[in-house]
This record gives C-alpha cells, structure tokens and sequence, in this order.
C-alpha cells in the first residue's frame, strides 16, 4: 500500500481539477486541524482526494464533501465521508445527492436507516448510479415531507424493494420522489404483497390523492387486505370515482367495501357507486346486506353492479325511487284512458315534455322519500302533459300551419318573452282545469304547486327576473308574491277556458311586463310542469290526424288493394330527402321559425295543397322510423335477469323483393299444392255427435231405453241420455321466425334424392326434388326457409289463420335486429310478399330477445293457440352473448329461459334446426316433442306443414 | 225469461229515435236487429218496448192478454235449434213435447228477443228465416209440424259487433231480414243520468262515474272487449248509495270487472283515483 497523499499534494491535484475547491481545500482544512487529530485531519483529506479522483466532475462531490466539514461533527462528517466514496465510482452525482441530502438529517437513527438500504441497494445493483441517484433523491425528499417514523417505513420499503428487478425499482424511486407525502408505514403492508400494487397507488394522481386523503386509512386498509392479488382494476375504478363521489360519500364507500370479500366484488361496487345514493348510509348497507349469500362470485358481483334485476329491485324497494319503465304500461293505459288517443309514454330527460306523440318522463323520479310520494308526482305530471291534449293547447285553427305558435309569437318584438309568458298562461290554465276535472288529483296538485313554490322561493333571483317569477308564482296559486298577474290570469281559472284565452292573458301579461327592463333568460322550469314543444307537438298531432284519414281510405278502397300499394310505393320514391330535412320530425328544433326554410311569413304564402303534401312527406318519413324494445336477458352465470339488457329494434320498412314469392310459386306448384291439401285437413270438422251427456237437442234412443229398464228394473237411472254435437273452431295465431344469421349464406350440400323409407309418413314417397329442375347453383339455406315460409303463407291464407313472419339478426346486445315482414293483422298481398322476398342474410343470431319479442306479438294476439315456429341453422350466438365468446352456455340458457317464458305465456313453440348437431343443444332448450334436427334440409317446406298441423290441432 | 207485468215501463232514456223506429217495425211487424256493445241497454230497450206495447200506451186488448209479452233467449255457443223451439222429454214412463221459448212466442204472439244471437249455432240462426220473411212460419221437425205465427209475434234479435271474431260474424242471409238499429254508451251526459236513476246515486257521484266510464271505454282494446258498460256503472252507483267508499265500488264494479289484467286495472284504479275526490 502506498503512503498516503500529503496536504500539498492533494491541494495541487484538487487545483489541476478546479482551482476554486482547492482554495477552499486548504482553507477548511485549516479550519478543522484545530478540531481533529492528526489522524483525522488525514481520512478528511484523504476522502476529498478520492471524491474528486473518482471521475468526471469528482470535484463536484469533493466541494460538496468539503462544505460539509462546517455542518457536520467530526465523528459523522468521516463516516459520511467514506459512506459516500462507495458511491463515487460510476458517476460523481449519487455521491453528491448523499452528502447535499445527509446535511438535514439529524437523526442518526434516520441516517443510518437510509445508509443502510443504500447499502443493500449498492451491493445489488454495483454500476448503477443512476439508481443510485434516484435512491438518495427519493429519500431524502421523503425525508423532507414526512415524519421520522414514516421515513423508516420508507426505508424498509426501499430495502426490500432492492430485491426487484430493476424497473420497477426505478420506478418505485421515480414515484416516491414525486408524491413523497405518503402513509409509509401503511403502505408496508401492501408493498409486501403484490408489488405493482403499490406503484399502482403511489401513481395517482394528485385530483384522485386528494379525494382519497379524507379516506386514507380506510383505503390503505383495504389495500392492505388485498395486498396479494392485483389491485390494479379497483383502483382505477376508485381513481375515478372518488374525486366524484366527495369526502362523506367516499367514506360510506369505504365502509361498503369492508364487508366485501373480494377485490373484484370491491372493483364492481366502486364502479357502480356513482349510482348509489351514497348520502344515504343506513339505506346502501342494507341494500349490500341483501345480497344473495352465495358462493357464486358472478351472481354477488351482477348484484354489486346493479345488473341483476333482485339487486335493483331491492334498491328500489329501499329507496322508494319510482322508475318508469316499472309503472310504463299502466300509465300507458291510464294516459290512453285519460285523454283517448294514443301518446306513447316514454322516458326522457329529467323534466316532463312531449311532442304530441310520446310523452317524456323522466325515467326514475326520487323527489321524495316515500314511494307513494314519487308515484304521485308521475302522474300530477302525467296529468299536466295529458291535460294539454285534453284541454285544448293545440287547438288552434291550424289547419295545414306547420308553425302555429311560433307563429303566434312572432307578432310580438320579444318572441321569445311572448312564448315564455304563453308558456307559464297556458300551464296555469291546464293545471286548474285538471283540478276542475278530476278532483281526485286536485290536492296532490295544490301540494305539488305549494311545495313548488317553497322550491322557486330559494332561488336566486335578479330584480330584472322577479316579474317573470311573479307570473310564475300566480300560476302556482302563490298570492304573496303574484302581484297584478293573479287578476290577470284570473280569466283562465273558467272552467271553460280555453287555448285562445291564454293567448289574450298572454298579450295583456306580455304589455305588463314588456315595458319594464327584463332579464329575458330562460325562467327554471316548474319541475312537474315540464316542457312542450309546441310547434312539434301540434305538427304531429296534425299528422296523427291525416295518417287516420289515409288509414279511413285504404280501407274504403280495400278493394282495389294492389292498386293503392303500388301507387303508395311509387309516391314515396318520389319524396326528395334533403327537401325534407328541414321538417324532419326527430329534430325539433326543425320547425322552429328559427329555420330559415319555414319563415313565418312563409306560411302565409303557401297553399293549402302545398302544406298538405309537405305533411304527407312527414308523415311518410315518421311510419319508417323503426321502433325500439328494451328486453331483459337472463344469465346463468348468476342466475338472474339482466334488467333491460338488450336493444331490439323492430323494422317494418324492409327491403324489398318482390320477384321472389311468384318464382318460388311458379317453382314449386306441385309442392305448394301438397302443402295446401296438407294443411286443409286441419279446417274445423263438421258437427260431430257427442253422445250420452247430460243435455243435448235429442234424446240418445239407446241410452234412453237403458235408463227406463234401469228405472223398471229400481236401479237409478243414468241421467246421460241426451246427444249434443259439438264442433270445436280454429282460432289460431302463428309466428314464424326466421334465423337471418350470416351462416344462412351457406349453399345447401347438393344431395341425391333420397328415398328413404320413413314408416311414419306416406308423404315423403314424393320427394321435394321431384318438383325442380337441375340447378346451376345450390340455393342458400336462408332461400329455403324462405321458400318453406312463402309456401306456407299461400297455405295459411286458404286455411284462414292468423299468422306473421318475422326475421331476426344483430350484432351485439344493443342492436338486435328484427323485421317484420308481415304483421298478424296484415294481408298478405304485394308488399308482405315483397318483404318476404327481401329477407337477406345479416350477422349473429342473439335469439333470446328476438323469441322474447315474438312472444310478446304472439300474446297481444290473444288468440286460443299461440305459435311459435322457429327456423335456425345452429345455436344462438352474438359476439357478447356471455363473457366468453367461445362458450355456447349463455346464449343456450337465455334461449331456454325465453322459450320457458314463451310457454308460460301461452306460445307454444317449436324450433326446426337444419344444424346437424341441433341435437346437443336443442335437447336442452326444449323438450324432445318441441324441436326437429333436419337431415335434409329439402325437406323444410314438408316438415313444416307438419309441425304446423301438430301445433294447432 | 223476463215478464213485464208492473204498470210502469221498465227506465229507458232514448238516444236517439230508437223508440219511433221500433214502433214503426212493429207496426209493420218487421223483424228487429239490435246492434251494441255490453249493457249498453239493448235489452233494457226491449223490455221497455215490450212493456209499451203490450202494456202501456201502445197495447190493446189482445196484446195485454199475453202472459209473457217478452220471451227472452240469452244465446250460448251450445244453443241449439232445440233449445229454441222445444223438446221430448222424460216424464215417467213417456215422453212429453216441450214447447221451447221460440215456440212460445209464435204461439202467444209476443216478442221473442235472441240475446248475441251470434253466439248460437248455426242451426238455429237458420230456423229463424222462415220466421223472418213474408211466410212467418215455424217448422217443428220432430213432431212434423209448422206453425204459423200469431200475427203480433215480432222477433228481435241482438248482436255485439264489437268482439266477436270473423268466425262469429252474422251472415248476411241472415243479416238481411232484419232492420237494425245501432245501440252505443251513451254521451257522458246522459249517462249519468241513467246511473242517477238507475242506482240513486247523488248527481255528482253519478257525473264522476259517467266521466269514469268514458274514460274507461278509450282504453277498450286492452285486454277487455267492451269498455265499461252502463250497467256496471250503474252497479258501482248502487255500492256507493249502500254508504261503500267511492274508490272501493269502483274498484270492486269496475277494475275488477272488466279485467283480470293487473296493469290495466291499476290504470284503471288510477283513473278513479283522479277522478273521485278522496
């Protein structure tokens, strides 16, 4: 070993490196012979030496190491000193980090702590001084934000972290340097599990710390009993609800998750908790309470996430919330009752409307606490929309107008203040002619109306506002505040008033508050008054009415049916698309004079023809628009329905081919004949006697005379001697549904004739070939149901039953696609054929809805024998039918649940299948008796006819 | 089989000149088709008409010696032609000639009323034609017999177009051998007048329940054939003179009694509930 360096020596390389250190080199250690021995003073200079030896810019750490001296003692100066140097070989800057950092730490328990990970880290990871780096920054940072002990934890963080790979080491340091201010001592625990957990956490970012902080301890508890599986998911889901939910919410939250067991069912709660009522804490841990105890995870997770219909039922049922589609068809029936004509009830936004078609609601009402209460709020506005219909709002002399109120308005300088001020008139008006009418609602509207009012009174209101809120206040019976409007709308209180009173209340209330300086933005809406869109709802109307008077004459020309059709249909290719934009009735803010197209001073202008055809377009464009059916689903997985989980969209305007239905004829006369003779034998029988009952028109002669030598003779006589002839009728609806997947694209295998010996039937000795001609090409599968259904249409018709023809496909949950090619009650003439003939091969088949929406057809019926004739070419599937795409099961059991529900209703089904694994799947969908794999699919149209005979005799 | 034997005729409010043509049809004995929904009163009319004609202003001496003016036939899908004209029966050891209600009539000369004829079969629709055209005979095949009938029989018959199905549809051989008078609810008006009379019920209470009914009657496609007839109207009118709660008698008269549909009888609840005052 060499002799150590001297002062001197150390001083001139130190100058050769920077001349500045070197002066402050001998300047310290000037200072410091005083204070250290010999010894000492020696490992001091020795130790710069080395630092600025090290490497590049090593000086760097010496200047560092030098300053030192004035801060640290003797003992912790030298220790630091050499603790450094180990540091000092790849890159002067850990180095450097440490000693700038190691001058704020007084705590030598502290000190030793972060020296000691560094050691652990150094003899890891040698080269790399980058990490190095990263370490002594990160800690000393920590240090700097938190208290002694949570820097321990951070060490022992850091320590066992040293076992990482590098990564995600580097990142743990990245992260700590940036989001110091940690609970480290909680965190331990979930460092010990998964790692990534713990990155995971401290890589939120500063919106989601903030919002967890109030909730901090629950938080890293839960992580903390989670620490062994990944985290991942629940907390992404709570990085974005949290800083939603607010401090108290998030805390019920926390205490939720607690009773949870595991982390996915906590990633399921937390990602639906936003449509919690969280405020509520006594309310959402009993709804989670009432969770289904049991083992199977699927189930408790759909119920976590509102999905399955017992949890949303149990909700509801707790918090007395009202949804809409639950009441929907009773109000549907009420509103009909109410006011005669058919509004469709539909949810909408969070405020009432409606356009003179559908009326909206909101789609849950929880204004109030009780159940009974939000019940009653629904129908008071039900009841308002309902009475603008029954009392008048649109009866304007409209005739042919297509903007009769803006119309109206427009007559005034402020339009807009003119509709605002007719709006709140007629409101009025319609609110006191309902409690004229219908006293039963009359004090929930009084209650209704003061409780409103309570409402208005905290809101906030500029001078410039208060006269329209002084109009609203009188419409609301608040006399307090109304002022000279009670007297004017006092007119409207009639029980005869009616829409053009309003208008003259509107122009007296108009000049009133017109000649004051007015704050013309829109007024709150009163909550259970909503809104009408005027112009569209008296447009509609006005179209509702001439579809009745087109409805009256098709049926006065019935006659001449084919005729009309066909000129119907060429009318409707004439309507020029882009004309029609401007009036189309989805967009309502179309008809608004807004529009330059429809100028109020347009109207004037035009001629009555004109008006009328331009309705007829409209009206043309609403009978395409298709509808739309929301349906449960049931999965297996959890043994519960999905609450309206799919969308079917019914289509009624189809493609259209109308060569089809004559050529299938032309092609199989013999064929349609058979079917026909087939079918026939099902027409009602003649009277039948029925002998021996106990009243009829004749006396049984026979059993007369038995009854008179059993009388003779002291037995008792039997008293069924009369014969009665009876009769049974057909009354028959049949639907057939079409399977329109795209694997009905496939061409039928082309197959020898075969004659095979079927004891069972003498009518397979014709074969189904006879009747063609070779062919060039095969036909699809999708032709031959086709066929089959055409063939047994023409049956049908001479039979008289009732029957449908649907198609159905899709893609997906959210678009079921169903078509209806004829309806029960529609001929089947030109336009039904054509429908037929346009069926084309489309996407998946997702059957469940579709047999869920052909129960629904086949009920409303309501005839005797309900049939339900399904023609597929395998089992149900859809990209989304269940979670895994590759499992049959959820599409089988749905299916199964719908042809079980289909039964309960009174269907009886029966599914032809030509997949010739049909019987794997069909055997658990239905029962033996209820479905037929075809081995020939050429066969179809026999097999059906007969399936047909065997549903409705 | 109803008997119109008390002095007063039977309430009918007219709605339209239902009487006039009636008396007229009589007069010239042309046969009666009576077209209507479910109590809507057609065959309050004809016991009214029955009773003016046999007993009030309109009767003379032969027609008030008619035991049983009135002889009415609810029809059934098992009516038979026997049920209407008569049959053998046992009596002890023999069997005797029963003469059914049709029989009945042609013999006295009284008013044979088929109540929804559609609803027999059609055999007996049948035997009605001879009845109904310029012969006005009746054969009875089993004793071999034809009657001629009394010349003041009058047959009138009823049919509710509304919710019978194509297969029940009168035909036109038979249709045509009758005038038909149309028969509806009356206008809400004049309804709760009939309810007031009828049940005597307060006028207010008899206007509500009319209102009811009008209401009720948009909804008549679902589920139920016929929208609430006057006649329940009128037995609800009768629950709540008996001192039961508004609300109840329409819930037990009327939800309850048009449809077993739980959704359109709470809608129908519902409508009450707006309309009485509670």
């Amino acid at each position: 070993m060499s002799e150590p360096l001297t002062k001197a020596e150390i001083e001139a390389g130190l100058r050769r490196l920077k001349p500045a250190v070197a002066d402050r080199f001998l300047e310290v250690s000037d200072t410091l012979e005083s204070s250290l021995d010999s010894q000492q003073l020696q490992q001091w200079q020795s130790i710069c030496w080395q630092l600025a030896d090290a490497g590049w810019h090593g000086w760097e750490t010496a200047n560092d190491f030098i300053h030192l001296a004035e801060i640290l003692d003797t003992d912790r100066l030298l220790s630091a000193g050499s603790y450094s140097l180990g540091f000092v070989k790849s890159s002067f800057e850990p180095g450097r980090t440490y000693l700038r950092g190691i001058a704020q730490i007084s705590d030598d328990t502290l000190r030793a702590q972060i020296e000691a990970a560094g050691e652990v880290l150094l003899s890891r990871f040698q080269q790399a001084s980058n990490l190095h780096n990263h370490y002594f920054n990160a800690a000393f940072t920590v240090a700097e934000s938190c208290d002694p002990e949570s820097l321990l934890a951070w060490c022992q963080i850091a320590e066992k972290s040293c076992d990482l790979e590098r990564p995600s080491l580097l990142k743990f340091l990245q992260l700590s340097e940036r989001v110091p201010d940690q609970h480290w001592s909680a965190l331990i625990v979930v460092s010990e599990g998964l790692y990534s957990n713990l990155l995971e956490l401290l890589s939120f970012s500063s919106d989601v710390q903030r919002a967890l902080a109030p909730v901090e301890t629950e938080f890293l508890e839960l992580a903390g009993r989670f620490a062994e599986v990944s985290l991942e998911d629940c907390l992404a889901a709570l990085a974005k609800t949290l800083p939603l939910l607010g401090e108290s919410r998030s805390r019920t939250l926390m205490g939720l998750l607690d009773s949870l067991h595991t982390i996915e069912q906590c990633t399921a709660l937390v990602n639906e908790a936003e449509h919690l009522p969280l405020d509520q804490e006594w309310l959402v841990t009993e709804w989670l309470s009432r969770r289904p105890e049991t083992d199977n995870e699927q189930a408790t997770i759909a119920y976590l996430q509102l999905a399955s219909a017992q949890s949303e039922s149990q909700l509801q049922s707790l918090m007395g919330k009202v949804r809409l589609h639950e009441e929907q068809r009773s109000l549907q029936l009420f509103a009909e009752g109410l006011c005669g004509t058919r509004l469709r009830i539909e949810a909408g936004e969070s405020l009432p409307s409606s356009d003179g078609l559908v009326i909206y609601l909101p789609s849950e009402i929880a204004f109030y606490k009780t159940r009974l209460e939000n019940y009653r709020w629904l129908k008071i506005a039900l009841m308002h929309q309902l009475g603008c219909y029954e009392f008048g709002t649109f009866d304007l002399n409209a005739e042919g107008s297509l903007a009769i109120f803006s119309k109206q308005f427009n007559q005034y300088e402020q339009p807009m203040l003119a509709e605002q001020i007719f709006t709140i008139c007629e409101a009025a008006r319609i609110d006191w002619r309902v409690a004229a009418e219908y006293p039963g609602v009359a004090q929930h509207l009084r209650k209704e109306k003061a409780s409103e009012v309570l409402r208005r009174e905290s809101l906030d209101l500029s001078r410039r506002a208060q006269l329209l809120e002084s109009l609203i206040a009188a419409s609301l019976d608040e006399t307090r505040r109304s002022g000279e409007f009670e007297q004017l709308l006092k007119p409207l209180r009639e029980t005869n008033s009616t829409v053009q009173d309003s208008l003259l209340v509107m122009a007296s209330c108009y000049e009133l508050i017109s000649r004051s300086d007015i704050d013309l933005a829109p007024r709150a809406l009163v909550a259970y008054r909503g809104h009408i869109a005027l112009d569209d709802a008296s447009l509609n109307l006005q179209l509702t009415a001439l579809e009745e008077l087109q409805a009256e004459l098709s049926e006065e020309f019935a006659d001449e049916e084919d005729g009309m059709e066909m000129h119907g249909s060429s009318d409707s290719s004439d309507i020029d698309v882009d004309e029609l934009e401007a009036g189309e009735v989805d967009n309502p803010s179309a008809v608004m004079p807004a529009d330059d197209e429809i100028s109020p001073d347009g109207f004037d202008q035009m001629e009555d023809p004109v008006n009328l055809k331009r309705l007829q377009q409209l009206l043309e464009r609403r009978q395409a628009v298709e509808q739309t059916f929301r349906y449960d689903e049931w999965d297996y997985t959890i043994q519960d329905y999905r609450r309206r989980f799919c969308t079917l969209f019914e289509f009624r305007q189809l493609e259209q081919d109308f060569d089809f239905v004559p050529n299938t004829l032309a092609e199989h006369r013999a064929l349609a004949n058979r079917v026909r003779r087939q079918l026939n034998m099902l027409r009602p029988e003649l009277l039948r006697k029925v002998k021996g009952v106990s009243d009829g028109e004749e006396l049984d002669l026979e059993r007369a005379i038995e009854a008179m030598v059993d009388k003779k003779s002291g037995v008792s006589p039997s008293e069924h001697i009369y014969v009665q002839r009876q009769r049974k009728e057909r009354d028959v609806a049949a639907l057939f549904l079409l399977d329109m997947s795209a694997s009905t694209d496939d061409l039928i295998e082309p197959e020898p004739p075969v004659y095979v010996d079927h004891e069972d039937d003498y009518l397979h000795g014709f074969s189904f070939e006879t009747d063609e001609p070779a062919k060039e090409r095969g036909k699809t599968i999708l032709e031959l149901e086709k066929e089959s259904v055409v063939l047994m249409a023409e049956a049908l018709e001479g039979l008289g039953d009732s029957y449908a023809v649907c198609g159905f496909s899709g893609y997906g949950k959210d678009r079921i696609e169903y078509y209806v090619c004829k309806d029960f009650d529609q001929p089947y003439n030109y336009h039904a054929k054509a429908n037929i003939g346009g069926i084309k091969p489309c996407r998946s088949t997702r059957m469940g809805p579709a047999i869920r929406h052909a129960t629904k057809m086949l009920a409303e019926t309501e005839s005797r024998i309900k049939a339900l004739i399904i023609i597929s070419d395998g089992y149900p599937q859809d990209f989304d039918y269940g979670q895994d795409r590759n499992s049959k099961d959820y599409g089988i059991k749905d299916t199964t649940k719908a042809l079980s529900e289909a039964s309960q209703k009174g269907v009886q089904s029966f599914c032809l299948t030509v997949d010739p694994g049909g019987h794997d799947y069909l055997r658990e969908m239905c029962p033996d008796q209820q479905y037929m794999v075809m081995q020939d699919i050429t066969q179809l149209p026999d097999e059906l006819s007969k399936v047909y005979r065997g549903l409705t005799s | 089989m109803n008997q119109v034997v008390d002095d007063t005729a039977p309430y009918y409010s007219p709605i339209a000149d239902e009487v006039e043509i009636f008396l007229t049809a009589y007069e010239q004995r042309l046969p009666v088709l009576l077209k209507g929904p479910t109590g809507c009163g057609k065959t309050r009319f004809v016991e009214h008409m029955a009773h003016r004609l046999y007993r009030g202003q309109e009767s003379d001496s032969v027609r008030q010696a008619v035991s049983e003016p009135l002889q009415t036939v609810a029809c059934h899908e098992d009516l038979s032609a026997t049920d209407l004209v008569g049959r053998f029966l046992l009596q002890g050891d023999e069997t005797v000639w029963q003469d059914g209600p049709l029989t009945r009539s042609v013999k006295e000369g009284a008013i044979c009323y088929l109540d929804e004829i559609v609803e027999a079969r059609k055999d007996s629709t049948v035997l009605i034609h001879s009845l109904t055209d310029h012969r006005r005979i009746l054969p009875i095949e089993k004793r071999g017999e034809t009657l001629t009938a009394h010349e003041n029989f009058l047959l009138v018959i009823s049919y509710n177009p509304g919710y019978q199905n194509v297969l029940k549809d009168l035909k036109p051989s038979t249709r045509q051998r009758f005038i038909a008078i149309d028969f509806d609810y009356p206008e809400e008006e004049q309804e709760a007048l009939v309810i007031a009379h009828e049940s005597g019920v307060s006028e207010q209470l008899s206007i509500s329940l009319a209102r009811l009914g009008s209401r009720v009657r948009n909804l008549k496609q679902h589920g139920f054939d016929e929208g609430v007839s006057t006649r329940l109207l009128v037995y609800a009118g009768q629950m709540m003179v008996k001192n039961v709660e508004p609300l109840r008698a329409c819930e037990v008269a009327v939800c309850k009694a048009v449809t077993d549909d739980v959704d359109v009888q709470q809608a129908i609840g519902e409508l009450a509930k707006a309309i009485f005052p509670h």
